[in-house]
């Protein structure tokens, strides 16, 4: 059975006292440079199954 | 948003955060969201900064008059994350969104906005989760 994503029921997301820290905007670059690398992978995985014999 | 707005986007109106700043930050970007046939009363805001690799939501805030369990519409809060996302394909960034949380609300995002977590306060939403948020918010 498909599972039903929950609302989001927050009055807020975020705030203003606690800034991103350099630490942790390099740690979402590395994240994002990770998934751009895999979602790459993934593409060609797809691309080489879908090529007719 | 336009300094008219700002006017009455006050703490003694009941709004929680300080906008007037958010306004005034040159890397902040920060947008109303009104109803199609009302767009003098601003049912929620929202502050983002586009950074080299995606784009980063400072603050996120009902009005007022949408908070709690007396609110008039409940889907402002994911109609402006669904509007981050929309701006991060816009601007080139396939969809990625960062923001913080609170460790308590941590699983209610993934659960909710299909985020993920990277370490520690730090909640990503990808280009997967940022086009079923652009599907359910946007008409096509």
């Amino acid at each position: 059975m498909k599972k039903k994503a929950k609302k989001l029921d927050v009055d807020f997301i975020g705030g203003q006292n606690n800034p991103l820290t350099k630490e942790e905007q390099f740690a979402i670059s590395v994240f994002l440079k990770q998934l751009q690398k895999k979602q790459n992978k993934d593409k060609i995985k797809q691309k080489l199954v879908k090529q007719p014999a | 948003m336009t300094l008219v707005d700002l006017k009455s986007i006050s703490e003694k109106n009941k709004w929680q955060f300080d906008w007037k700043f958010e306004y005034k930050q040159p890397e902040k970007e920060v947008y109303k969201l009104t109803i199609v046939n009302n767009q003098q009363i601003i049912q929620g805001l929202i502050s983002l900064e586009v950074k080299l690799d995606h784009v980063y939501m400072h603050l996120i805030e009902s009005a007022p008059f949408n908070k709690g369990k007396t609110k008039i519409y409940s889907g402002v809060p994911g109609n402006l994350v669904a509007f981050a996302c929309k701006l991060s394909f816009q601007r080139g960034h396939n969809g990625n969104v960062s923001f913080i949380s609170k460790t308590q609300l941590i699983r209610h995002y993934i659960d909710s906005l299909g985020a993920m977590q990277v370490g520690g306060r730090i909640m990503i939403i990808d280009s997967i989760a940022a086009l079923k948020l652009n599907d359910k918010y946007f008409l096509k």
